[in-house]
């Protein structure tokens, strides 16, 4: 099976190289690259066009799409608009143009960039009234890097990005969400505390997942919206930490959205830790990201474009869009030998396709389909009731036993990972988890059992409200903050009530 | 008592007769014609010639190698004219 | 899985495990635990051990103590029991009303004599506590005075909720018999002292009378008789009639004593009618002598064997047509015996239909099967056990009727049901019907009523009829209420379905079926808690042995013990994963010791003799 995988993709080595031999680079510009329908060409066939050039634009729920090179439009489908790059590329671009901020952020065809797609304008357009800004910087994937060499490299317009969706939205206060884990990360943006001072941080736990949009807004604000919710309910909007960055420059340098950050990793020539490229034009293949970090190393399993949980199978030819996170190459896999497989479905993991996809690529049989019970089906897409806390599995596993399964496989969050662990094994059930094969390719442990917890200590704040950077192994400090709360008592019919509209940390004591 | 009932098989058939008081199904595969009564049978739709049934079921086990005459003399009272 | 607030409530005394990893520190919920329901299973497959485990009820509200994995069972070790809320502060305030939408936890410490209440977070938060609870503090002494005085009018109003207990006759009904020593044959049909002739040639007009019935023959079977072949038997009815004017129910019915009729029959290509299972076979081979259901050992059998139209075995007009063929028959007797003379009357049997205000109000529901042609019921004919004027259950809707529990008595149900023989309920069940003889004869309970109801095919018809067994209960208002049906398979679906109608009202109920092996209940639901079995076969399994199965005395004192057991509040024991057949003999010895009388038991199958051929094979090798 490896070696029919391996001559394909010498195949489509050939036919890249054969591209360049030609010396005609093309960039196939989709123009579905959001949540919505996809966008209606404004361009034909032959027309030149320019890094920024208008390319598409939604007729009904959408964003628009610009073109990502100099070039000449060459062909155009339903899904794409083909644009043949010029030999010389400038970095020159075509500006937007729009009265105030939102119209900026429509112009520029600025849709979420963690992966969703919603068109943020859209998304934008909406009055929190002193509400939040939630911005995930979480970025849950593992072996995803590039929204934190973003924080790295470009804070400060990050920050100001942040600021602008304050104001469009009326919040009050923008809080990044971000796994304590990254230090130096959390560091460069305390630095900034002083200029942009609504703006703080909230630290989440590395375990998957903290980046679902609910999961965010539990973490931030400790409430957990039902799956059909939208985080305005919370008074917040949640937005990823790239578009953020693509927001400043909208609105500053009115460039459109065209770029985007990809980490790439996996089995590469170049060894298997993570490269990221910044500023990637939109339509450059998997294959050509796969070749600027060094090539494929030998025989592999798949391509995965996206994370290890929430990605899918690609090949070589797959053109990125704005919502593509990661490239990831794994190992051959493992030939299971047709052992009937149980899976387990979850908003976490893969949907039906891609775990069946996985079942065929282990050479395993599908012998039960279950659904965790927390998973819901919000307009096709499962969604998670309460994402990253486990409701049990057991009776799920003892199904897979009772239907003859000999394996499972899984693609569920830390917290529910190690349920099944707690029960599968002892029935000797195999556990496969989908990000197995990927994290067996860069020499990470396989996701198991869950050790650490899922509470994290928040950042310390001084006296003027300011938070701080963790002493460094110091006697810590805990502040107790007292919220407003208002009660009454009345006395009557021989009962004695006591009414609370809201509040904290209540006390009520007779003695 | 069976001594293999505990090995279940998932099986499927096709409603090929229904009377008011049982149906006949055919199974899938060659694999026989089972008629049942009515109330043996769990229905969600009006019944009809050609739904597809499912149902879990194990292989017939002879309990022993006796014959049991009652039944014999039922046999053969049923072939009289 | 983890499982609901609610969902705990009910299971607090099942074991306490935890369904996920949870962490040190936290104050345990529902949420944290596994569904007790698949211990049974995880026990099975050793993956958990259960011994030293808390319940529910010790670990909610507890802190964890220690951070552990999925299926951990809480044991004290693990659990901070003591600062746990105790009961006791429940005790104390009884009325503190738990925050339906708070995030925070709840924790109410008692300490002495103080209450404490303390709330992480929470909204909309309401606390009411009769000041009385919080015993004389020095602070509130004038609401004190108050819940005093709430407390006087309460007790002004008490006696005059005490109700008279005398016992109420709604109607009666006597029962006239007369002794039938012989049947025979002759020109004409008359009863003559003990002597019951039946018309010869009555045959033909049976025959003409239902275009389906292609022959009839009448067998006359006394015991010496019964190692008779019989084809499968359909009805086994009693042969009674009404004097005057009466209705069903009520007045007076003559019966015959000694001899019962008997429907038989096949098709035309000799195929038994209603196929399965059937019962054909040597009589004292075939019959549970002594059933409700069943004739007695002595009875003579005026046994019809009726040969309908070919293929329509299995259609509803076919065993329609032949039950109504014989009960031409049958109703030429009823003429004779409405005349008969008073003086041939042997015993005299009166049933009153009593009701006992004040004491627990009880109502028994009947599913009777309605599924089509064999499965079908007629109801409330003119005459016991008759035809005329009945309507099937199955063109009603099969809709509940209320019926009196002497309507059940006197033979309100012809039972055209031709299920498996051996959980039938023959027309002569009824008549004998050993629930409602013994719920009407019990001085601690006030049976309302019966309630009869039908078991359609379809589901969605089977929803539509339990929500009005449901609400006609609401209706009726009674402490608790039984529900049974006859034999297995799509009617245990709406069995459940009346329990669950019935059981949300906040009505016990007690349920009673065959299950055994084979009948086990495809569906249930959390009113499902108080079952009786009606299995008597060896193997737990349906047979061929008519009325094996049926409802019997000793399963209506068993359901009758049960119910008033849940209606004074106790609780019924979970019924064990698989059919354990010790479980009844246990319960029938529980429920002899407290009344002092002892039950017997029927027999079963294993009573009955083996033909000569299997005996010879069997007794000798």
């Amino acid at each position: 099976m490896s070696n029919t995988l391996s001559c394909q993709a010498i195949i489509i080595h050939n036919i890249s190289k054969l591209k360049k031999e030609m010396g005609k680079v093309v960039k196939t510009i989709l123009l579905r690259q959001h949540i919505g329908a996809p966008a209606t060409p404004v361009v034909k066939v032959g027309d030149s066009v320019k890094r920024g050039s208008l390319l598409a634009a939604p007729e009904k729920l959408g964003a628009n799409v610009h073109s990502s090179v100099d070039g000449v439009v060459k062909e155009i489908t339903e899904e794409a608009v083909i644009v043949e790059a010029s030999e010389k590329q400038s970095d020159d671009y075509v500006k937007i143009e729009g009265e105030n901020t939102l119209d900026l952020i429509k112009a520029a065809g600025i849709v979420g960039m963690g992966g969703a797609g919603f068109p943020t304008a859209v998304k934008l357009n909406i009055d929190l009234k002193g509400g939040y800004i939630l911005v995930n910087a979480a970025e849950c994937e593992p072996l995803l890097e590039h929204n934190m060499k973003q924080i790295m490299e470009q804070p400060e317009k990050t920050m100001r990005g942040i600021d602008y969706c304050m104001k469009v939205t009326n919040a009050a206060k923008g809080v990044i969400a971000i796994k304590k884990k990254h230090e130096e990360e959390i560091k460069v943006l305390l630095s900034l505390q002083d200029k942009f001072p609504n703006i703080s941080i909230h630290l989440l736990p590395d375990i998957y997942p903290m980046g679902e949009e609910r999961a965010v807004v539990r973490e931030v604000l400790g409430k957990l919206l039902p799956p059909t919710s939208l985080p305005s309910e919370a008074d917040s909007v949640v937005i990823n930490v790239e578009t953020c960055l693509r927001i400043a420059e909208a609105i500053e340098d009115k460039k459109p959205c065209f770029l985007k950050n990809i980490s790439v990793g996996g089995k590469l020539k170049k060894g298997t830790k993570t490269q990221v490229f910044m500023d990637v034009p939109v339509g450059t293949t998997v294959g050509e990201l796969i070749e600027m970090a060094g090539g494929i190393d030998g025989e592999y399993g798949e391509i995965v474009l996206g994370g290890p949980f929430t990605g899918h199978a690609v090949d070589l030819s797959t053109p990125i869009t704005k919502t593509s996170g990661g490239i990831l190459v794994t190992e051959p896999f493992k030939d299971l030998k047709g052992a009937k497989m149980g899976i387990l479905l979850c908003a976490c993991g893969g949907n039906l396709e891609r775990m069946e996809d996985l079942c065929k690529k282990y050479n395993a049989v599908v012998t039960d389909v279950q659904a965790c019970k927390q998973a819901e089906d919000v307009r096709g897409t499962l969604k998670c009731q309460n994402p990253g806390n486990c409701p049990g599995q057991a009776q799920k596993i003892l199904h897979f036993k009772n239907a003859g399964c000999t394996d499972v496989i899984i693609g569920n969050c830390s917290d529910c990972t190690n349920t099944v662990m707690g029960s599968a094994p002892k029935m000797n059930l195999n556990v496969h988890h989908q990000t197995d094969h990927i994290f067996e390719t860069v020499g990470m442990e396989p996701m198991r059992y869950l050790t650490k917890s899922k509470v994290v200590e928040q950042l310390p704040v001084d006296d003027k409200g300011r938070q701080l950077p963790f002493p460094k192994e110091e006697e810590k400090t805990e502040q107790a903050v007292e919220q407003e709360f208002s009660f009454s008592t009345m006395l009557d019919d021989g009962l004695f009530h006591i009414h609370v509209e809201e509040g904290q940390d209540i006390h009520i004591e007779f003695s | 008592m069976a001594k293999y009932t505990d090995k279940i098989i998932y099986m499927e058939g096709i409603i090929v007769e229904v009377h008011d008081g049982a149906v006949g199904i055919d199974l899938k595969g060659r694999l026989g014609f089972l008629k049942i009564p009515m109330r043996m049978l769990i229905s969600d739709y009006e019944i009809k010639v050609g739904q597809e049934v499912g149902f879990n079921m194990s292989f017939i086990e002879q309990l022993s190698p006796d014959v049991n005459e009652k039944y014999i003399s039922n046999i053969q009272k049923r072939q009289e004219p | 899985m983890s499982i609901s607030a609610e969902y705990a409530e009910e299971h607090k005394s099942s074991p306490a495990v935890l369904c996920c990893r949870a962490e040190e520190g936290v104050v345990l919920s529902s949420h944290n635990l596994e569904d007790p329901e698949i211990f049974d299973d995880l026990v099975d497959q050793g993956l958990l051990k259960l011994d030293g485990c808390l319940t529910i009820g010790d670990v909610l509200g507890a802190k964890l103590l220690k951070t552990c994995d999925s299926l951990t069972p809480l044991t004290k070790d693990l659990v901070a029991l003591a600062d746990k809320p105790a009961e006791a502060a429940k005790e104390e305030a009884p009325a503190v009303v738990a925050p339906a939408a708070s995030v925070g936890a709840v924790a109410a410490p008692a300490l002495g004599g103080s209450l404490k209440i303390h709330i992480g977070e929470g909204k909309g938060i309401d606390i009411q506590i009769p000041v009385g609870a919080l015993g004389g503090t020095s602070g509130v002494p004038v609401v004190s005075n108050a819940a005093q005085a709430v407390a006087g009018n309460a007790g002004v109003a008490a006696p005059g909720a005490v109700a008279t207990d005398e016992e109420v006759v709604v109607r009666s009904l006597t029962r006239k018999h007369f002794k039938i020593t012989e049947v025979k044959r002759g020109p004409e049909t008359k009863l003559e002292g003990t002597v019951l002739t039946i018309r010869e040639g009555i045959e033909k007009e049976c025959v003409d009378s239902q275009k389906l019935v292609v022959d009839l023959k009448i067998d006359i079977i006394t015991p010496d008789q019964y190692h008779t072949y019989s084809n499968t038997i359909m009805d086994v009815q009693p042969i009674a009639t009404k004097e005057g004017d009466d209705e069903v129910g009520t007045g007076t019915t003559r019966v015959l004593d000694g001899v019962v009729m008997v429907v038989s029959g096949t098709d035309e290509n000799g195929v038994q009618i209603g196929e399965f299972g059937s019962s054909e076979g040597y009589l004292d081979e075939n019959i549970m002598w002594g059933r409700p259901g069943c004739p007695d050992k002595g009875d003579i059998f005026i046994k019809t064997n009726v040969t309908i139209k070919e293929k329509t075995n299995m259609e509803r007009p076919g065993p329609l047509a032949a039950h109504t063929a014989t009960d031409l028959i049958t109703d030429e007797i009823r003429k004779v015996l409405k005349k008969a003379d008073e003086s041939l009357v042997v015993d005299t049997e009166t049933f009153n239909q009593v009701r006992r205000p004040g004491k627990k109000k009880v109502v028994i529901v009947k599913e009777i099967m309605g599924q089509g042609a064999m499965h079908d019921n007629l109801l409330l004919p003119v005459e016991p056990v008759g035809v005329l004027g009945a309507k099937p259950n199955v063109d009603i809707g099969n809709v509940p009727v209320v019926v009196s529990p002497l309507e059940i008595l006197d033979g309100c149900i012809h039972a055209l049901t031709c299920i498996g023989p051996a959980s039938k309920e023959m027309s002569r069940h009824y008549w004998r019907e050993p629930l409602v003889l013994e719920v009407l004869h019990d001085h601690e309970v006030d049976l309302t009523g019966v309630v009869l109801v039908g078991s359609p095919q379809i589901n969605a018809e089977k929803f539509y009829v339990s929500r009005r067994v449901g609400m006609t209960l609401e209706a009726i208002g009674p402490d608790g209420a039984f529900v049974t049906t006859e034999g297995f398979g799509n009617n245990h679906i709406d069995f459940a379905s009346h329990i669950e109608q019935i059981g949300k009202r906040g009505i016990k109920v007690v349920g009673m079926s065959f299950c055994a092996n084979q009948g086990a209940l495809v569906v249930g639901n959390k009113y499902m808690t108080s079952m009786v079995d009606n299995n008597k076969s060896e193997g737990g399994i349906e047979n061929e042995i008519l009325a094996n199965n049926t409802l019997c005395t000793e399963d209506a004192i068993r359901a009758l013990s049960m119910l008033k057991a849940e209606m004074a509040g106790e609780e019924v024991k979970k019924a064990e994963r698989k059919w354990n057949p010790n479980v009844k003999t246990q319960n029938i010895e529980l429920v002899s010791n407290v009344t002092g009388k002892p039950i017997e038991l029927v027999e079963n199958e294993t009573s009955l003799p083996m033909s000569d051929k299997f005996k010879e094979k069997y007794m000798n090798a």
